[in-house]
């Protein structure tokens, strides 16, 4: 019964989708798209590339939870830039009376170690990318800035402020700013666009920060990535990026990016295995008391 | 000892799956250290892949992803299966011992040294002979042992131009250099140029007064539906014909009596179609009938290769004939091991070429019963088998199975494939999948005649043109010449 009142609300969403295609101020979105990017012909230039991402998972127990974290700072040769920071930790639940959820507050430990591990290495290198958008994660951060760990988490994005060859990449940004359409910039651009190309840098402030905004494509038909990076950043800036990541970028990701997540991650039968080493294997999880009857 | 890889993900005292460092062939040798000693490898299988390049769906990723994983040596993952063979203490004693526990996870694998697989291969024991060499080591050299080719049988299985008349060449010249006795069964004429020593072509007579009358209608060529005319031929063919010192005009009077005499028209009409099939018959193949020639055993000398001629013979007679050779030749041995008057006073190994035509799976063929018997006794009165087949799946599994040995290669067929795994306990599904790769002459030699399992770079008989692939062009530009005066151009030019 609920799985046809579903179907019936997915029909409204298409007819919806339709119904804006169609509209005049959907055109005008898609003009504006293509008349703010800019095709682009890159030249091979061969730079010191990093990419910092982490991986988190969880098990949660009758009255705390066990959490995993390891954040990574590596080559496209997978080959660690610096030591990487890893946390395995038990929590209760509102240890500090916030009440959120293990995600957002492992989440929110994940990207401080992200940040840390950005400000190290950036000294090193000529582009460290990170997974995410900077400005995202700060404005979540403002909604919770009454946990405790979220006080300390300008602590880690401080070091980062105009930091140029810090870039905050994501492929699935919701980010509106540029088209201010209906649906995020990234809809339009692909919709009009398929070239190697890039949009110009706008910039924002938050929290003390300058933040310029772009979108840049890797490789020709694939989709446009949306790149974040804490200070002021102009068009040559811009296409050196683009010279930097477009011959190794697999589908238009930069495949540093793609190595990172790849290592850092922390998948489930690892989870298990670091439970039984920190002896809480033999508790029920939660998903167990589901399970059972 | 070089290091490389390790041992990953579940081990077994028989089986153990390993990540290379570096590009790891199937046929390899390695070692790694268990609780019992360090234990023998053969790499079955092994695959090389590409993280990235695994995950791509379209042409345009593909090529991206190529890029980005030169850059990245921790995308391209080399993964081997290896079977154990043995450890290593009791291998070079002649034992096959298995470890009883798998090697620890994240055990060091070893390439095994030329020096010790030098040890484990060649062996110049007097019943050893040299065959091949190591087809992962051109250096190490492979010896088998002949006294099991000649008590516990042989199967050579393999796709055509494979090698299988080239190993079997090999084994006979063997054989020979050991005063051996060994009759090959030649059902398509691939020995006739095999020029090696103590090598004897046979062309098969028999007697067909020790045929019954079946067998005899079936050696003259009358049809196996033609049931009057080979009623008519028994009735003809009496006692009295089969201890006539005339055999043939003994039978040709009974039958003309019934051609002339019968009140039946229909059968004095079949009596006459019969005589003049008997007339034709001699007429084409009249030699292989000897009314003479007290037993085939005259005709195999001892101590040599004698190359039994089937080539123009039909199916169904070339089995009749193998079935007296061969039941003599069994009867034979037995006298000898009774201590009477005996022809062959040491083992005789028999080598049946196109062996599916002979013991086939789906029949009895006139033959079977007695290669079946060699197959369960000959050990016991020192006759044994070589069987040699294309298609293994068509051959008799009972008979098969009483083989002791194995070469193998070029078996394409999931059939042949399976059915040598069900045949063999040491080739697995992993090796299995690799024999149709396996080049010209590159066979995995199992089972008792070798030390433990390999595949080898079988020898070439330099002796050896039959197998090959004629070459017709050059055949027909030789003919074309013959008797013509050469002109070069300039006298062209001249005309």
């Amino acid at each position: 019964m609920t799985l046809k009142q579903l179907f019936e609300r997915a029909k409204l969403v298409k007819q919806r989708l339709q119904e804006e295609e169609s509209s005049e101020r959907f055109r005008e979105w898609l003009s504006r798209a293509k008349d703010v990017w800019k095709s682009y012909k890159p030249s091979k230039v061969e730079k010191k590339v990093a990419a910092i991402d982490s991986g988190w998972n969880y098990r949660t127990y009758c009255g705390f939870y066990l959490y995993a974290i390891r954040a990574v700072a590596v080559a496209q040769s997978s080959e660690t830039v610096t030591d990487p920071i890893v946390d395995v930790d038990i929590l209760p639940m509102e240890d500090d009376g916030s009440g959120i959820s293990p995600e957002l507050y492992i989440q929110g430990i994940a990207e401080c170690y992200e940040h840390d591990l950005a400000s190290k290495v950036a000294n090193l290198l000529d582009i460290v990318l990170v997974d995410g958008s900077i400005l995202a994660r700060l404005n979540a951060m403002r909604t919770l800035s009454r946990v405790k760990l979220f006080r300390e988490y300008a602590v880690y994005v401080r070091p980062l402020k105009n930091a140029k060859n810090i870039l905050f990449v994501s492929k699935y940004s919701q980010d509106r700013s540029l088209v201010h359409g209906a649906l995020g910039d990234v809809y339009y651009i692909n919709r009009v666009t398929n070239d190697i190309g890039y949009t110009e840098p706008i910039t924002f402030e938050r929290d003390g920060m300058t933040i310029s905004v772009f979108y840049v494509r890797l490789s020709k038909n694939s989709d446009a990535i949306h790149v974040e990076v804490p200070a002021i950043v102009d068009l040559e800036y811009v296409r050196s990026v683009i010279d930097a990541l477009y011959n190794t970028a697999v589908k238009g990701y930069p495949y540093a990016l793609m190595v990172a997540h790849e290592i850092a991650s922390l998948p489930n039968d690892f989870m298990d295995m670091i439970s039984e080493v920190a002896g809480l294997s033999v508790l029920p999880t939660a998903r167990e008391v589901l399970e059972v009857g | 000892m070089v290091e490389i890889g390790i041992v990953v993900g579940e081990a077994r005292p028989e089986w153990i799956q390993f990540f290379a460092k570096d590009v790891v062939r199937v046929g390899e040798f390695v070692t790694v250290d268990t609780v019992d000693g360090q234990a023998l490898y053969l790499v079955e299988s092994s695959k090389l892949e590409s993280k990235l390049l695994s995950r791509v769906h379209d042409y345009i990723t593909a090529m991206e992803a190529k890029e980005a994983s030169k850059v990245n040596p921790r995308d391209t993952v080399r993964y081997c299966t290896a079977r154990a063979v043995g450890l290593v203490k009791d291998i070079l004693k002649g034992i096959r011992v298995y470890p009883t526990l798998p090697p620890d996870p994240g055990s060091p694998v070893f390439l095994a040294e030329d020096e010790l697989l030098r040890r484990i291969f060649h062996n110049d024991s007097k019943e050893w002979v040299e065959v091949g060499r190591l087809l992962r080591r051109n250096s190490v050299t492979v010896s088998v042992n002949l006294n099991k080719v000649a008590s516990r049988h042989l199967a050579i299985l393999a796709a055509t131009g494979k090698g299988k008349s080239n190993l079997l060449a090999l084994i006979a010249k063997r054989v020979a250099e050991k005063n051996g006795t060994m009759v090959i069964l030649d059902y398509h004429a691939e020995y006739y140029d095999l020029k090696i020593e103590k090598m004897r072509f046979v062309c098969p007579k028999i007697n067909p007064r020790y045929l019954d009358s079946e067998e005899l209608a079936d050696m003259l060529d009358i049809r196996s539906d033609a049931t009057k005319q080979r009623d008519v031929l028994r009735r003809a063919y009496t006692k009295d014909v089969m201890r006539s010192p005339n055999f043939w005009e003994a039978l040709e009077e009974n039958l003309r009596n019934e051609a002339e005499n019968e009140e039946d028209f229909q059968t004095r009409v079949t009596a006459r179609r019969v005589l003049e099939i008997i007339e034709r018959s001699l007429a084409i193949k009249g030699n292989i009938f000897d009314t003479e020639v007290e037993s085939p055993l005259n005709l195999i000398e001892p101590n040599k290769i004698n190359v039994l001629d089937l080539s123009g013979l039909t199916e169904i007679q070339a089995q009749i004939i193998v079935a007296h050779y061969l039941t003599e030749i069994l009867n034979d041995r037995k006298n000898a091991m009774l201590k009477r008057k005996s022809r062959f006073r040491s083992p005789v190994v028999i080598a049946v070429e196109e062996a599916h035509t002979f013991i086939p799976q789906d029949r009895s063929s006139r033959c079977s019963g007695v290669l079946a018997r060699i197959a369960r006794e000959g050990r016991k009165f020192g006759v044994s088998l070589i069987l040699v087949s294309q298609r293994p799946c068509k051959l008799n599994a009972d008979v098969a199975s009483q083989m002791g040995s194995f070469a193998i290669s070029g078996l394409t067929h999931p059939r042949d494939q399976n059915f040598v795994m069900e045949v063999t306990d040491e080739v697995s599904t992993e090796l299995g999948a690799s024999l149709s790769s396996l080049n010209t002459g590159e066979m995995i030699l199992t089972g008792q005649w070798i030390t433990v399992p390999a595949l080898v770079k079988v020898d070439l008989v330099e002796e050896k043109h039959m197998g090959m692939d004629l070459d017709a062009v050059g055949l027909w530009a030789e003919d074309a010449n013959v008797g013509r005066k050469r002109i070069s151009t300039e006298e062209l030019i001249k005309l």
